[in-house]
């Protein structure tokens, strides 16, 4: 019987992405099952004469479903017609901890769907000296093959392969629980007696198994928990490793930042002098190029994040994380899981609510998706960073307090305080009656599977690139023809109202030439959108040139900075080397103030903290929630929040 | 007159607050068990969690340990077979042990 296609299952913790990773090594794909939000993770195994495909099912403890994550696994098993329904199962098990892990075992095998065994050794189970009796198990299970693996050093990998080429069915199928049919199963109790009645099974089957069994033995706390846990070194080591990863990922990433800024500027400046003037060079150098510049841009940053989190995941530490949070979070709504998604959020919101498929109980789940994008990601970096260098004065506070790095951290306190606000408040508009709960594995503290980590990390850079990057791109090239074009002839009539000097160089051309491009800006279409506008966000303080930045940032926050640099650049004739920011300080209203006062420039940070300037979240928020309810009531609270917030500081400061 | 009516309803009262007493020493769950001391699940009181609760291995006659409590005394961390579970005290007080 040669498969075609195969699915991975396991308890959480077990190796089983280890396997898969592989098995597949990077011929992975990320995909979607019909119907649901959760990641379909797939990828082609070679043998010596086809290919399978080979379904990583996300990681459960019962076939029976608790969250919107298990309940894939048993559509996809119980329905035939399911177009990932596999041929064969691999039930991954983890050796130091079979009664549990084999009560999944039991589930699928009843299904009769064929199935292999694999005994994921840890070191731990090796070193024990624990052993598996085969004879005895084959005569329960003639049909299923067991592989003993080590995952970790990749032994027993091979003999998977073999086994997925040899072929296994289930002819000789011998019920665990009689007459079983999981579609009668729905109700709890019966669950209850089925649960009780396959956990008699697998104590017997055990005693009879297990050759040497050490389970009796003393459990001792590891002395990583007693410190990680405590309840003051606990929150301080916690509160270090996040101060030092964002000091990583703000240090570390500027170096690979600036290299990208540079090349893309380069390449800009290049295609504009070699190649012939006219509407597809511009299209190439102020559109397109830019816009590929600004998704590669935030790989540095996005790739030293997962990679943090990765290797904290890994490790042990996150579940940890959960345990002494949880407490915390539960008044405002939330879940230790929330964590993690928030946290996450800090970095880029889309794989914020990605990660909120652990938390079973929706409410729960739904206030973390609605709040994640109050935490200020990486995409306001740049929008703050320019604003602060714009308005606040380089000095010290209190000595030894550099202001803007106070001000900097303000913006990201207020997010977080936002967030947890909001929170509060859903947290009693939003009604539910599933019960929250938490019961999670803390599994033992481990050095990270670096090969995990970087698939893992490979595969997030990829969604970024793919779902994300498709968007500032398509958004740099509206940008640059909503900057180039007006309706009709509105361009020409504007520029032609303009006096020619009669001298046809110095100064007077140069103000004409600058006269000439601010007309064809406010009269393209993007102008004309600022401007109707501006009446709306005057009260805040922002003209029409911070209102077509705003409109931009809609599609993602960090096109505030590239839409500012094209207006302004647009309206530079390229000569002057001035940075964008002292062509921002020179802007003034028509009464002679500046627009970027410390006013403006304050309320438009606090608009960046609290607005919903980003489609890509929005998009995932609908795919999350299965509806465009949630973003559109996520869209509205945050922007009536960014007006008056920024509103208040305007008059506060003015 | 109404003297030994009072008595009553005071006996009364004694003998339910007794009966209480008896029956949460009785009923004592996973979530009142000191840290460290090893108990037996004896029962899992219905609700809707109850399978989930057995499937992560609390049937019963399960061993379990309280090994450790995050900082504010919720949720704990129990030591299951080898494993170590954490849960929160609403969800380990529907254990019952002995």
């Amino acid at each position: 019987m040669k498969f075609q296609k195969i699915a991975l299952i396991g308890n959480p913790n077990t190796g089983k992405t280890s396997i898969f990773n592989r098995l597949t090594g990077l011929n992975q794909h990320v995909g979607n099952f019909p119907g649901v939000t959760v990641d379909k993770k797939s990828g082609k195994l070679k043998l010596s004469e086809t290919t399978v495909e080979i379904i990583d099912l996300p990681g459960t403890y019962s076939i029976y479903p608790r969250s919107k994550d298990e309940q894939v696994v048993l559509d996809v098993l119980k329905n035939k017609n399911h177009p990932d329904h596999p041929e064969a199962l691999i039930v991954v098990v983890d050796a130091s901890n079979l009664e549990r892990n084999l009560l999944l075992f039991t589930q699928v095998y009843d299904l009769q769907i064929p199935v292999m065994l694999v005994l994921n050794m840890s070191d731990v189970a090796f070193k024990s000296g624990k052993k598996f009796n085969h004879e005895v198990f084959h005569s329960r299970f003639p049909n299923v093959p067991v592989v003993e693996t080590n995952a970790r050093i990749g032994t027993g990998i091979n003999r998977i392969i073999e086994n997925i080429e040899k072929g296994f069915d289930c002819e000789q199928f011998q019920a665990i629980i009689p007459e079983y049919d999981i579609h009668s199963e729905s109700n709890s109790d019966n669950q209850t007696l089925e649960t009780n009645k396959r956990y008699q099974f697998i104590k017997e089957l055990i005693s009879k198994i297990i050759l040497q069994d050490d389970n009796k033995k003393q459990f001792k706390v590891s002395k990583f928990d007693k410190v990680l846990i405590h309840p003051v070194f606990g929150y301080l080591i916690f509160a270090s490793i996040l101060l030092l990863l964002f000091q990583l990922i703000f240090s570390l990433a500027s170096y690979p930042m600036d290299m990208i800024d540079g090349v893309f500027g380069t390449l800009s400046e290049n295609i504009q002098a070699k190649l012939p003037a006219g509407l597809f060079t511009d299209l190439l150098s102020q559109g397109i190029v830019p816009g590929l510049g600004g998704v590669i841009i935030f790989i540095p940053q996005i790739a030293l994040l997962f990679l943090c989190l990765g290797i904290l995941e890994e490790t042990g530490y996150m579940s940890r994380v959960v345990f002494i949070m949880d407490r915390l979070m539960r008044p405002f709504g939330l879940n230790g899981k929330s964590v993690v998604p928030l946290l996450s959020s800090a970095a880029c919101a889309i794989p914020g609510i990605m990660a909120t498929r652990t938390i079973s109980n929706w409410k729960e789940r739904l206030i973390t998706i609605m709040v994640a994008p109050l935490m200020s990601c990486s995409a306001r970096i740049p929008v703050y960073t320019l604003l602060i260098a714009l308005v606040i004065p380089s000095q010290k506070v209190l000595g030894f307090l550099n202001l803007q790095g106070l001000v900097l951290f303000s913006l990201y306190a207020l997010g977080l305080i936002s967030a947890l606000l909001v929170s509060l408040v859903m947290k009693w508009l939003i009604k539910s009656n599933e019960a929250s709960i938490l019961m999670l594995e803390l599994p033992d503290f481990k050095a990270p599977r670096w090969g995990n980590v970087f698939i893992s990390l490979f595969e997030k850079i990829k969604i970024f690139i793919f779902d994300a990057g498709k968007v500032i791109l398509a958004v740099s090239i509206i940008l640059w023809a909503m900057a180039s074009f007006g309706p009709g002839d509105r361009i020409e009539k504007a520029v032609q109202k303009i006096e020619k000097p009669v001298q046809k160089s110095g100064p007077q051309m140069e103000a004409y030439e600058l006269d000439v491009k601010n007309a064809k800006l406010e009269n393209s279409y993007m102008g004309i959108l600022g401007k109707t506008i501006e009446p709306v966000i005057k009260p805040i303080g922002y003209d029409w040139k911070i209102g077509i930045s705003l409109l931009t940032s809609f599609a993602a926050r960090e096109v505030f900075v590239g839409s500012m640099a094209t207006i302004y650049s647009v309206q530079d004739d390229g000569e002057t080397n001035l940075g964008l920011i002292q062509k921002m300080r020179a802007e003034k209203w028509s009464d002679g103030k500046p627009v970027y006062s410390l006013a403006a420039g304050l309320s438009l940070m606090v608009f960046y903290v609290y607005a919903m300037q980003c489609m890509a979240t929005l998009a995932i928020v609908k795919r999350e929630t299965k509806s465009w309810k949630w973003p559109l009531i996520q869209i509205l609270y945050m922007g009536t929040l960014a007006y008056f917030a920024s509103f208040i500081v305007f008059k506060l400061f003015s | 007159m109404k003297i030994p009516f009072l008595w009553y309803i005071n006996l009364s009262f004694i003998i339910v607050n007794l009966h209480l007493y008896n029956h949460s020493k009785l009923s004592q769950t996973l979530a009142n068990i000191a840290l460290g001391s090893k108990v037996k699940v004896k029962n899992l009181i219905v609700s809707e969690i109850s399978s989930k609760l057995l499937e992560m291995g609390l049937y019963s006659g399960q061993e379990v340990e309280v090994l450790f409590k995050a900082p504010f005394g919720d949720p704990i961390a129990v030591n299951i077979n080898g494993y170590v579970l954490s849960l929160r005290l609403n969800e380990a007080s529907l254990v019952e042990v002995i």
